[in-house]
């Protein structure tokens, strides 16, 4: 559900596939709901100054600060949330489900994905998209 | 001199991935004893699980509902079983019915009395309902309606059903969905994956489903009053449906179709580099061969294309027989024929390797601990983008050769509908919502890295800082380097991609057998046909293919 909502809200899939994997983590001490703000706050890129990662969409400065320092690259993240959010992706061991998820919680996620919904057309029923309508024997 | 345990295996070169993992001939691969079926049944042999069914609460309609058991591994397990009595106008197989003949829940340990009323409140609805952490696959399962009541008249007139039928039907129920891994509130795959016997792909659904073949046959006796016979019993497995909710899963998960891929590869290689071949070795292979031919007779389908390829590999099969007769007490036997095999076309060619594994378990069947793969596919920031550079030019040629600015090259897109929430395929020029498609278009993104990347120096880190649109691309190009089975090499939002190929190949990974394509998008399949009955395990090794009457 996060990896659907944040490519509903336009997050990179990359991205939104490395955030999804700590969903979990966060599930599991019922802090989910930090994600939906993640997804509300516009996707700036972050820009490497001085040795620091400022200006840039929390998600993407995380990624960001791990992958440089990876490469060898000074890259300090000065935002609180930006360097929680690291040290969560850093983690090997994720918890398994299944979670409690707080309604409102599930909700707005659930309206982020819906951004990626397709509505169906006569057209594309017709065109058997799916299965058949019917496969009674 | 006998080999130490050191030693390695010897095994010829594996087929490259330019080979294997083309779309045609994904869509003509067949069951082999590493399916997973295949697998979930030797080990219940091994372990001689007793299936029991400490409760069936049916009325003489044959609705109500039972509790099978059976210990694996040191852990129960329970398949509760209900059966509803559903009005025809509601029964249909598509994922998004909302109501079907039968529901299923495998339970992880025995249900208390509870326990089993909550399954019972709560399966039927399906995915309208919120399960529990014991729950460990969701499924359901109609009726064919014409064998289920053919079968209970023959039995409640004293006889038994007409043998045309079971064997041309040869299921009586269909399911329309097997679900796990943490659906709707189920077990998380984790909760399971280091069990034994249940950690590899699909075992628990597998096991579900068997498990749900022996209800269907429970059922109809109990309302026909009367025992099936056996030999018609056994041929009776289980249908499905399948469309293209399955197909976008073998793209979302580079690394396990990766592992898969291999370990069939790496069976076949282990299997061509005998030297000789023992005298049962021949024999079993000609048995097989022989028992491939009935199954080719059994197996008739409507689809004018699949019915033609059917006819296809009919044709073909007296040469394959004949040459294995000539090939089989030679040198390096098993590599000469697959060398021989490349005169026919992919259907033949992957039937003859599914039958090429067959008596070779004490070699192969090992393998099949390294199906489940936990890993996901990691990005490497500190490569060098010339090296990147170099990886696309190595792996993904195929897909720099496309042209994405045509239209047959974009034809379809893949989505999520809104009505269904289930993947569908659009026609990019001619229907609307291509923006929001899913990402299957992997050849047409890697070709945009690709492009991104001219002239540019320095890392990954900073290529996907600068351009973090690039990073999904980035994973698969470094993934595929060091998982090579992982990707399918053919564009996946062409005019010629037809999802039917995904389908086949994932189902043949189950084990399932009588390909029956509706569409070049969905088919019926059927599971465990021909496969031992709960008391009959022992015959585990030996159902390959089912043939009627055996």
């Amino acid at each position: 559900m996060v990896l659907k909502a944040a490519r509903g809200a336009g997050m990179p899939l990359g991205c939104a596939e490395d955030l999804a994997r700590i969903a979990p983590l966060l599930a599991k001490d019922n802090t989910l709901s930090l994600i939906v703000g993640l997804l509300k706050v516009p996707l700036d890129r972050p820009v490497l100054e001085e040795g620091s990662l400022r200006r840039g969409h929390p998600v993407l400065t995380a990624i960001a600060s791990l992958d440089l320092a990876a490469a060898g690259i000074e890259a300090r993240v000065e935002d609180e949330i930006d360097a929680s959010l690291a040290q969560m992706m850093q983690q090997v061991e994720i918890p398994a489900g299944p979670f409690e998820v707080d309604t409102a919680v599930w909700d707005r996620l659930n309206a982020f994905a819906a951004k990626m919904l397709v509505p169906e057309t006569e057209a594309s029923r017709l065109a058997g998209a799916g299965a058949g309508l019917t496969d009674n024997d | 001199m006998t080999a130490a345990l050191s030693d390695p295996i010897a095994q010829v070169a594996l087929r490259p991935p330019s080979t294997v993992m083309r779309l045609r001939r994904m869509g003509a691969m067949f069951p082999t004893r590493l399916s997973f079926l295949r697998t979930l049944l030797r080990d219940l042999a091994a372990e001689n699980a007793q299936v029991t069914r400490p409760v069936w609460e049916m009325d003489e309609g044959g609705f109500g509902h039972a509790v099978y058991t059976l210990r694996l591994g040191g852990f129960d397990y329970s398949l509760v079983a209900i059966s509803t009595d559903l009005p025809p106008e509601l029964r249909t197989d598509r994922v998004i019915a909302t109501a079907w003949d039968t529901a299923y829940v495998l339970y992880d340990g025995i249900p208390d009395a509870a326990e089993i009323a909550r399954i019972v409140a709560s399966a039927p609805h399906q995915e309208a309902s919120r399960y529990t952490a014991r729950d460990l696959v969701l499924s359901r399962a109609n009726k064919s309606v014409r064998l289920f009541q053919h079968t209970v008249d023959a039995l409640k007139s004293g006889g038994q059903p007409d043998a045309q039928m079971v064997r041309d039907i040869g299921y009586l129920m269909r399911t329309t969905a097997v679900y796990g891994n943490g659906k709707f509130g189920i077990a998380d795959r984790a909760h399971i994956a280091s069990r034994p016997f249940l950690g590899g792909p699909f075992a628990a659904e597998m096991l579900t489903v068997w498990l749900i073949r022996g209800f269907t046959h429970d059922l109809v006796e109990h309302v026909g009053g009367a025992a099936l016979d056996p030999v018609l019993k056994r041929h009776l497995g289980i249908g499905n449906s399948t469309g293209l909710g399955m197909a976008p899963f073998l793209v979302s998960h580079p690394r396990l179709l990766d592992s898969w891929m291999q370990v069939r590869e790496t069976a076949l290689a282990r299997v061509a580099a005998h030297p000789k071949l023992t005298a049962d070795q021949q024999a079993q292979l000609h048995a097989m061969a022989a028992r491939a031919s009935r199954h080719m007779e059994d197996w008739n389908v409507p689809d004018e294309i699949a019915a033609a390829r059917i006819t296809e590999l009919r044709k073909d099969w007296p040469e394959v027989q004949a040459l294995l007769k000539r090939s089989l007490a030679g040198d390096y036997p098993i590599a000469a024929v697959l060398v021989a095999s490349k005169a026919w076309f992919e259907d033949t060619q992957e039937l003859l390797i599914a039958l090429l594994l067959e008596p070779f378990g004490a070699l192969i069947d090992g393998l099949t601990e390294c199906l489940a793969n936990p890993f996901t596919a990691q990005i490497d920031p500190a490569m060098d983008v010339a090296v990147l550079r170099d990886l696309i030019a190595r792996d993904w040629d195929w897909a720099l050769a496309l042209d994405f600015d045509s239209k047959t090259e974009t034809a379809q897109f893949w989505y999520v509908s809104e009505a269904k929430q289930e993947p569908r395929l659009g026609l990019r020029h001619e229907e609307e919502g291509a923006e929001l498609e899913s990402p299957l278009d992997i050849a047409r993104q890697v070709a945009t890295l690709a492009f991104a990347l001219e002239g540019k120096i320095g890392s990954v880190a900073e290529l996907v800082m600068a351009q973090p649109e690039q990073r999904f691309a980035v994973r698969r190009v470094q993934s595929l380097a060091i998982a090579p089975y992982g990707e399918i090499r053919d564009n996946l939002i062409g005019e010629d991609c037809l999802p039917i190929d995904m389908l086949r190949c994932k189902l043949s990974f189950f084990g399932a057998s009588k390909f029956d394509p509706k569409s070049d998008r969905w088919t019926r399949i059927t599971l465990f046909q021909g496969a031992p009955l709960f008391d009959e395990l022992q015959g585990a090794e030996a159902c390959w293919l089912p043939c009627f009457g055996e």
